[in-house]
């Protein structure tokens, strides 16, 4: 809901940036969703936020190397400790997010990783055969001499960021401009903050730097239509790049046709599977249970990658024991999680009181955002578990877990290690995105796939430039033609 | 004497009934909400476990209540699969964990389909309503005999207090919604037929088959199905081939109720239906030349609800009533749900008022603590305690959002009233939400 009014004294000021500029204002008053504190923003102009198709991209003739550099020194200016920026997005994300402010500030001491040197070099060749492609026209030949050349030219991209990862902004920040996108970032109205003052950090360092004239930053409420049936057109963007799902997404897909397409990250779930062996010892059921707990609890539970289920083989009275250890280990506080977090919705809890008034279930910890588990046999609970809850489910083997598995699972936790490698052929065909060894679900090898996607290489306009020099070709079919 | 539960709940046909001030009937509500807790904490093991945890022996105030409500989703914890496999004692188990059933010695393994379990529920008087909707999953709510009767009663009496209409046998009644197989519903409908219908002349009901709570259900578990990736495509192909049948079908049953209406236009009429239900049949009227001239001046209407989701011309309130004749004040709009006993009737200053057997408990938007109303109208989540309900427990937070007024209304009458502009939290999520994480519900297409 979007009114024209005068901010009181204490309102929130989300200002936004445009292509290097701040701009400041207080025309339009927004209710964030998740905690419904009020931030005003100024009007929006369209048409400056918009670049026109006449316009070659700023990056279109700076080298990746350069663009790199760049990136690396912004990472090093976002140091929490000396950006003022940053540290004023902690105390205005208070008032926004759900996340609790000492994970928010873990999230910003961390999130500048993604700019190293290495972290992006990684991507860059991970999503391309031949990263020159980025910086200029790249030629093959064909057996009969004829000449392609190809560039992975610049594309005009929205990204519609996530409200549940404050610092995702960073990397989508990254991935913009290391394709040399024109971007314009749609932020969430619990977080309309951390891009913008991203985004300031950058221009402090430079103004007038090319990556910096690609990238603005504004908010409108998501789904207000006189925004969204007015941009989310081919003629001013070529992708829209969505981090979730949601109605947001459901309302994008209105505006979907040839010429503009979507590249959706699609809302997941993920889930834990733990082998016989965990019973091998003590030592091992309570190592497990650590990792287990540390999966579950990133963000709270607000995550894709958090673990919900725990898919577990043994005996009864073991795996009780595990749930127990489990139970304990959830209620520990962590950098990315609370000890006590937001507690349970009470429909939820509805639903596992009676199901334990019903002796189905049995459950360790407690309803207050501690940390709860639910042991049930053969088969997951039948909600979403939330707030720090894991459905440890027992099961006769591992095997048999896989059908639970589907196209929403993204990471899947596994011990003891090597019946990952027994397992990953099953759980890809099931649907599954990524396996690893359970209790390291929020760390990545650089340069892997998210959600079995290598997105960059996505993200651009490949160019082609066909030099035919022998019309052979066209009789012989050894070049491919196509209508 | 009688105790204080009997005597509020004597109070459903009395003349006054909406016209008494709250905190003359509080001390006597609470007498009575305790003698529920009483009985109910022996019977709803669900209540038991609530009661025992929160330490509460005895209400004193309302708010000591708010911890003993359930919510309405309580109606839908039974697990999907259980449908699926067949697994009608377990079902039952889960009836009498929320409700005051009594599974005794019953058994239903060899119960074929869920609409032979309700049925067979039926036979020992344990009735279980099923709420609508195809999309998510529905609440079973299990009723006594007792309720029935007490919801049938109820819904003549309101209807007569609001609009004026004694119950004198004179007009046609026309049902023309789809009609389900649920028998609450059902009993509720033929008393309005018994009480309101022209003698001699059959209520009209639009013709299609009945929708069974069976059906409903099997939508449901196939979009089940759909989501796990076992349904087979011949499965998903077969939905659809239904789904367009289906509207057919309603199309051809319209054009027969507009065919009707015509006909009937020198009776007094009664209809019912919800507004997205009634504009196509006006359109329909209006199409064959036929306006609200040519209808009886006081043609009467019950209606309930929102739009459902419909999208209608602006106008559409308009249009319905010039077609059909219809005045605002023979116009009976309730307000309820599934799980009460009781309708709240809109008055003629379009506030629907809460009879003196229900306690009105305005609650925080999470539903976890009650709000002081003293100083006028504040906005709530709507939650209620029915002292009338015999099958379940009285005490239910609904998914509604109200404001709520406890001084007197501005059509003279006393009591707590609840505004024109309800809406469900559900609805209020709005197109703003993107996270990361979800489930495979959102990767269903169709079944929906």
């Amino acid at each position: 809901m979007s009114e024209t009014i005068n901010p009181e004294p204490r309102t929130l000021r989300a200002p936004f940036f445009v292509r290097g500029e701040l701009v400041e204002g207080d025309a339009v008053r927004h209710t964030s969703r998740d905690l419904g504190a009020d931030f005003v923003t100024p009007a929006l102009d369209l048409d400056k936020v918009i670049t026109p198709r006449s316009e070659l991209p700023p990056l279109l003739d700076v080298k990746l190397s350069e663009i790199i550099e760049f990136l690396v020194e912004t990472g090093d200016a976002l140091d929490l400790d000396r950006n003022p920026y940053m540290q004023e997005c902690l105390d205005l994300l208070a008032a926004t997010n759900p996340l609790p402010r000492r994970v928010v500030e873990n999230l910003y001491r961390t999130a500048p990783h993604l700019l190293t040197r290495e972290s992006l070099e990684s991507m860059v060749k991970a999503n391309f055969a031949n990263p020159e492609a980025l910086d200029g026209w790249v030629t093959r030949v064909d057996k009969l001499g004829n000449r392609g050349h190809l560039r992975a030219f610049p594309p005009r991209m929205v990204h519609m960021l996530a409200g549940n990862a404050p610092a995702g902004s960073i990397a989508s920040i990254a991935q913009g401009a290391v394709v040399k996108a024109i971007n314009l970032f749609k932020m969430p109205s619990s977080d309309p903050f951390t891009t913008v003052a991203v985004l300031r950090t950058m221009a402090d360092i430079d103004r007038t730097h090319p990556v910096v004239q690609s990238m603005s930053a504004i908010y409108w409420e998501g789904g207000d239509e006189a925004v969204e049936r007015t941009i989310y057109r081919p003629q001013f963007f070529d992708r829209i790049v969505a981090w979730g799902g949601g109605p947001a997404i459901m309302n994008v897909i209105k505006y979907l046709g040839p010429g503009i397409q979507l590249i959706s990250f699609d809302p997941k779930s993920s889930i834990s599977m733990i082998g016989r062996e965990v019973f091998e010892s003590d030592d091992t059921v309570a190592d497990v249970a650590e990792r287990v707990a540390a999966d579950t609890t990133i963000f709270n539970q607000e995550a894709c990658l958090a673990s919900r289920f725990v898919f577990i083989e043994g005996e009864r009275d073991q795996v009780e024991g595990f749930c127990a250890a489990l139970a304990e280990r959830l209620a520990v506080d962590r950098p990315f999680a609370s000890a006590v977090a937001p507690p349970l919705p009470t429909d939820t809890r509805d639903e596992i009181e009676v199901m334990a008034a019903m002796d189905d279930v049995k459950i360790w910890g407690s309803f207050d955002g501690r940390g709860l588990v639910i042991l049930s046999e053969d088969r997951p609970v039948d909600f979403h578990p939330t707030n720090k809850t894991s459905n440890v489910v027992l099961v006769p083997s591992l095997e048999n877990a896989v059908r639970y598995v589907n196209v929403a699972t993204q990471t899947i936790g596994i011990y003891p290690w090597h019946r990952k490698t027994e397992l990953r052929d099953r759980l890809a065909s099931a649907g599954g995105q990524r396996v690893c060894r359970v209790g390291t679900a929020n760390m990545h090898v650089p340069g892997g796939p998210h959600d079995a996607m290598y997105a960059l290489q996505r993200f651009v306009h490949w160019m082609g430039d066909d030099d035919i020099e022998s019309e052979a070709a066209l009789v012989t079919g050894d070049s491919h033609w196509t209508t | 004497m009688a105790s204080a539960l009997e005597h509020l709940v004597g109070l459903r046909d009395a003349e006054d009934r909406f016209d008494v001030a709250p905190e003359e009937l509080l001390p006597r509500q609470l007498e009575a909400v305790n003698e529920r807790l009483e009985t109910r904490v022996a019977q709803i093991p669900l209540l038991k476990n609530r009661a025992e945890a929160a330490g509460i022996k005895e209400i004193t105030t309302p708010a000591d209540l708010v911890p003993l409500l359930f919510a309405h989703n309580t109606y839908k914890t039974y697990s999907e699969p259980w449908l699926m496999e067949r697994q009608w004692d377990r079902m039952a188990r889960w009836l009498q964990t929320v409700s005051t059933y009594v599974v005794g010695d019953s058994s239903f393994a060899d119960v074929d389909g869920l609409d032979e379990w309700i049925v067979r529920l039926e036979r020992e008087g344990r009735y279980v309503a099923c709420s609508s909707g195809t999309t998510g999953k529905p609440a079973m709510l299990g009723a006594a005999e007792a309720d029935l009767e007490f919801s049938a009663k109820a819904g003549v009496a309101s209807f007569s207090w609001a609009t004026g209409v004694k119950p004198e046998k004179d007009r046609k009644f026309f049902g023309l919604g789809p009609q389900s197989n649920i028998t609450r519903n059902n009993r509720i409908r033929q008393a309005m037929v018994n009480a309101f219908g022209l003698e001699g002349e059959e209520p009209y009901q639009l013709p299609i088959p009945p929708i069974t709570v069976g059906s409903t259900m099997a939508m449901i578990l196939l979009r089940r199905k759909m989501a796990d990736g076992t349904a087979r495509p011949g499965e998903v192909a077969e939905f659809e081939r239904l789904s367009t049948e289906r509207q057919a079908s309603l199309d051809a049953a319209q054009a027969d109720a507009v065919d009707a209406l015509v006909k009937a236009r020198e009776h007094k009429l009664l209809l019912s239906g919800f507004f997205p239900s009634l504009y196509p049949l006006a359109v329909g009227v209006r199409d064959q030349g036929y306006s609200g001239k040519d209808f009886q001046p006081d043609t009467a209407l019950l209606t309930g609800g929102g739009l459902k989701g419909s999208a209608l011309p602006a106008d559409y309130r308009e249009f319905i009533f010039d077609t059909f004749n219809l005045a605002d004040e023979r116009v009976f709009q309730l307000y309820s749900m599934q799980e009460l006993n009781t309708p709240f009737p809109r008055c003629r200053a379009g506030r629907y008022h809460v009879a003196p057997w229900v306690m009105m408990l305005p609650l925080d938007a999470p539903g976890e603590e009650l709000l002081d109303a003293s100083d006028g109208e504040i906005e709530a989540r709507a939650a209620f305690f029915d002292l009338s309900l015999e099958g379940r427990w009285g005490g239910v937070i609904s998914g509604d959002r109200v404001t709520v007024d406890f001084r007197a209304c501005d059509c003279g009458h006393k009591g707590p009233t609840i505004g024109p502009e309800i809406v469900r939290y559900a609805d209020l999520e709005g197109g703003d939400k993107i996270t990361c994480a979800g489930t495979i519900d959102a990767y269903v297409r169709g079944a929906a």
